[in-house]
């Protein structure tokens, strides 16, 4: 199927769940309320009653979101360049961004059912994979620009290309 | 004793960077000739000065300023816009920056309203970006002349020599600098003073780290069971506001970037093409340096304040200027003001020049089919209105509409990401996209964008309207070219499309 299509998929089924989102009641905290004791901060209180009614959802608006970002980066490679190798890649950096936003959401998840904050490096363990593997996990997408420059993004061919179509246009 | 010349050694830093700006605006002005120069920097920088350009023009005083106090309010939610940055970087580099590079040579395109006229053939789809880029570019120049005078004004009072400083005043001499090197040097004197503001910046995100370390001996776990037993949201991932919102700021911000004006502009100045499989991993790393400022400073004044070992702050947007003040190394404090500047410094200068391209160059090709002659002379010109303009705004919002600059300010990356990420980003990869559907998409972000603004419309679950208004004109843009007769680009663009 034509990657514009997948987006186009992807991106209606984020707009479909967002309005699923809006029909769930909100709770007084579901985000944020004044702090209870110090003026221009704010605070949750009962983590489970802002988080427990859109925990499934907001997990999976991460999955659509990661899938939008993948069906972009695919999108950014010239059609004709899109071999089995880049396939691969992709599929493969796809994966572990959603592998860590499912690792994030698993932890997350241990972290409202015990209350225990695992601390890890000087912060609770799901704050520490959200730091550290989420931020880092879209890398693999950015390796596949890094390591594939001359492969998939700009080939020497292009280049010669480039310069021919640039010596016409100024004859 | 360095401690006594605290204040006194952050108005040196301060006072050094300004004269450094109007060292570089001069130096700059021999090299400004054309009206390529002035906008383009020649399309002639180097790896090294582009990564910096790209970062640092991310960052914002908004980082610097807002971002700690976002976290020292709300926890760990705000992480999610630094987060995105490697998603961020790496969509603007996929979708934008080899296009958008390679038509600028080929049709020696100076703004990239004109690269969007290419792309579609089209001086409605030029006007309507150069329209968005316009209304965006004066909230955001407001915010950050505001901001810089808001920040000169606090740290000349802090030393108390002169008296108490009027806020007009700063804004005076703060924009006086800002224009001089913008008027001089144009894009060319904003590029280099990126490139000491990102040092700056990553060098002082890295001490700043080691400064909160000695600030809770070494415990960062000590902190952050203080704020876990205060409320164990604002430490968990998502901070206060949640899932939901964390994850809408995580869109917004990050595909967003892919349509920020002012950003994606420098990606058509690259010297060597190639230089991108560098500049890509470079400006991620400053950036992911750069960011431990917002999350850092934040955490720890949130914490200082809870266990109360400080005082709660007046607003959160001192949590940044409280920490230096009373915890951090003098000289690291004139470091991080003098990057603070920086930032907000280069910020306004890369929208002015946007905006004065706007105005001087795709408006009047839009409206008259040519530019305005003597294109360099009117450019200087029109970069001093727009500062005196965004200027007044400033002060107008600041002593009489305390909502304007806000409103202003907020709409300018949202318009920027709803209205420019569908017609750019997706539009340079995509043939099939038409004019009509770039004239509507951007059209109807504009519109969603400005009510969700002037109506202060808030959206359950803390859903960032920018959000909303990203998704739905991504989707209009592709199903409205889906929906007509496929207009083939240009021969030359389409040859570009097939690179």
């Amino acid at each position: 199927m034509r990657p514009i299509l997948v987006l186009l998929g992807l991106l209606a089924s984020l707009l479909a769940l967002c309005a699923w989102i809006l029909y769930i009641p909100e709770p007084i905290n579901g985000h944020g309320m004044a702090h209870h004791t110090v003026d221009g901060m704010r605070q949750v209180g009962d983590i489970r009653q802002q988080s427990d009614p859109v925990f499934g959802v907001g997990y999976l608006l991460g999955i659509l979101i990661y899938l939008i970002i993948s069906a972009l980066v695919y999108l950014g490679v010239q059609p004709a360049k899109r071999d089995r190798k880049l396939v691969l890649a992709h599929t493969a950096a796809t994966l572990l961004v959603l592998g860590m936003w499912s690792f994030l959401m698993y932890l997350f998840r241990q972290y409202l059912l015990t209350g225990d904050p695992m601390i890890v490096f000087g912060f609770p363990m799901p704050t520490l994979v959200m730091l550290l593997g989420v931020w880092i996990a879209p890398m693999s997408f950015s390796l596949i620009y890094i390591l594939g420059f001359r492969r998939w993004i700009y080939t020497p061919e292009d280049e010669k290309t480039f310069r021919e179509l640039l010596e016409n246009k100024q004859r | 004793m360095m401690e006594a010349w605290r204040n006194p050694i952050i108005l040196l830093f301060l006072v050094l960077y300004l004269g450094m700006c109007i060292g570089f605006g001069l130096w700059a002005m021999r090299r400004t000739r054309s009206t390529k120069d002035f906008f383009m920097a020649g399309r002639s920088l180097g790896p090294i000065v582009l990564t910096c350009a790209i970062f640092s023009s991310t960052l914002s005083g908004f980082g610097f300023v807002g971002g700690p106090g976002l976290v020292y309010s709300m926890g760990m939610s705000s992480a999610f816009m630094v987060i995105v940055s490697t998603a961020g970087f790496t969509i603007g580099f996929f979708l934008v920056s080899k296009r958008i590079r390679l038509i600028a040579e080929l049709r020696d395109n100076v703004s990239l309203p004109g690269i969007v006229a290419a792309r579609y053939n089209s001086n409605h789809a030029r006007f309507l970006t150069a329209l968005a880029i316009l209304l965006g570019v004066m909230g955001y120049l407001a915010v950050q002349i505001l901001a810089m005078a808001v920040v000169m004004q606090s740290i000349i009072n802090s030393v108390g020599w002169f008296g108490s400083t009027s806020l007009l005043f700063c804004m005076a001499v703060s924009s006086a600098v800002l224009i001089f090197y913008c008027v001089t040097g144009g894009i060319i004197a904003s590029v280099y003073t990126d490139v000491i503001q990102g040092f700056a910046m990553a060098v002082a995100g890295v001490l700043i780290v080691f400064t909160v370390y000695a600030v809770f001996d070494g415990n960062l776990a000590g902190a952050s069971r203080v704020l876990h037993e205060d409320d164990p949201a604002a430490i968990g991932p998502f901070g206060t506001e949640g899932i939901i919102c964390a994850l809408s700021w995580y869109f917004v911000f990050g595909l967003g970037l892919a349509g920020q004006p002012h950003i994606i502009t420098k990606m058509m100045m690259t010297r060597n093409l190639a230089d991108n499989r560098y500049v890509l991993p470079a400006s991620i790393l400053g950036y992911a340096l750069s960011g431990l400022l917002w999350i850092m400073l934040g955490f720890a004044m949130r914490a200082l304040v809870i266990q109360g070992a400080h005082a709660p702050l007046g607003s959160p947007d001192m949590a940044a200027a409280e920490f230096l003040q009373f915890y951090a190394n003098p000289v690291l404090a004139g470091i991080v003001f003098a990057a603070l500047f920086a930032a907000i410094m280069s910020t306004a200068d890369g929208f002015l020049n946007v905006g004065t391209a706007a105005v001087i160059h795709d408006i009047p090709i839009a409206v008259r089919g040519h530019a305005v002659k003597n294109e360099l002379f009117w450019a200087r010109v029109v970069t001093v209105l727009l500062s005196v303009t965004a200027a007044g705004f400033a002060l107008f919002s600041y002593y009489v509409n305390e909502r304007l600059v806000a409103i202003l300010g907020v709409f300018g990356w949202s318009t920027f990401a709803a209205a420019i990420v569908p017609v750019v980003a997706l539009g340079l990869n995509w043939k099939r996209a038409t004019a009509t559907a770039a004239c509507a998409c951007i059209i109807i972000s504009l519109a969603l964008n400005l009510s969700l603004e002037l109506f202060a419309i808030e959206i359950p679950w803390g859903i960032h309207g920018g959000f909303i208004a990203l998704l739905v004109s991504m989707i209009s843009f592709i199903v409205i070219s889906l929906l007509q007769t496929p207009e083939p680009p240009a021969e030359d663009i389409d040859a570009v499309m097939d690179m």
